[in-house]
């Protein structure tokens, strides 16, 4: 991705790589990421509060640069918004020999919804899982109550062992 | 979007994608929008090219970067994003056959 802005003055765009591979990437908060960069300057600065994802790494030649971007749960939505937007359509159809990007954007689409069927479904098992637990354990304790059983008192374990020393 | 690079200094630029407009060019798409913050007002431009798209999708693809969604949005981004991939396909197959029938007469 070609970056270009007002402030980069006479310098031509800034190359930023969006290959996986070459990217650091992790789910940070706003202040800890921005932390690693600027530490003076976090006090002052008025960050989102949250989670983002970060991404990081060094432009490519001829000016290479390090820099952080944090990405919110509604950027990637505007980016994926994007992705299928009526321009992108345009993009891919109006050009010859683009069938082939359709089919791997498609592709890549593909993978995308199913991973996060997937992340969905793990996410509602784990916290149904939490609460059976919680529920059982409340359960238990009520349990106890009405038969009008002490829950058991904790064993304490001799500070010296009783095991014959040799 | 945050940005901050190493020639910006002290600064952080604050780039909302969903107001940026999109044009589209025969070799790249490309983003155009306003920075405003702080002693900055700024335009600014992304180019996305082909090899950009595939590799975006490839960062959305991330298991850690698909569990931060699920957590933030739930199933209805999904659901959303579903709807927005019909229409998306219905669009293809509407420029793609206007595309062939230009191309037969032509």
């Amino acid at each position: 991705m070609d970056y270009w802005s007002q402030g980069l003055g006479r310098r031509s765009a800034l190359n930023i790589g969006l290959v996986r591979e070459h990217l650091d990437l992790a789910i940070e908060d706003a202040r800890t990421a921005i932390r690693t960069v600027l530490p003076s300057l976090v006090a002052r600065l008025d960050l989102p509060e949250g989670e983002k994802v970060v991404l990081s790494g060094e432009t490519r030649p001829p000016i290479v640069w390090r820099y952080v971007t944090l990405l919110g749960a509604d950027d990637l939505k505007s980016i994926l918004r994007l992705a299928m937007s009526q321009e992108a359509v345009t993009f891919i159809t109006r050009f010859p020999g683009r069938k082939k990007l359709f089919v791997k954007l498609a592709c890549l689409m593909a993978i995308f919804f199913t991973r996060y069927l997937g992340a969905w479904i793990a996410q509602k098992v784990t916290l149904g899982f939490k609460e059976i637990s919680v529920q059982e354990k409340r359960n238990e304790g009520n349990d106890r109550r009405e038969r009008g059983v002490e829950p058991k008192e904790k064993t304490e374990i001799p500070a010296e062992s009783s095991f014959p020393q040799r | 979007m945050l940005l901050w690079s190493k020639g910006l200094g002290r600064l952080l630029l604050p780039m909302d994608l969903g107001k940026a407009t999109v044009e589209v060019e025969p070799d790249k798409l490309i983003l155009k929008g306003r920075i405003v913050a702080p002693k900055v007002n700024w335009d600014y431009a992304a180019s996305m090219y082909e090899e950009d798209l595939k590799d975006f999708l490839g960062i959305l693809n991330d298991r850690v970067v698909i569990r931060y969604l699920v957590r933030e949005e739930g199933i209805h981004l999904l659901v959303q994003l579903m709807g927005l991939a019909c229409r998306f396909i219905l669009l293809f197959l509407k420029e793609g056959s206007k595309a062939w029938i230009i191309g037969r007469k032509a």
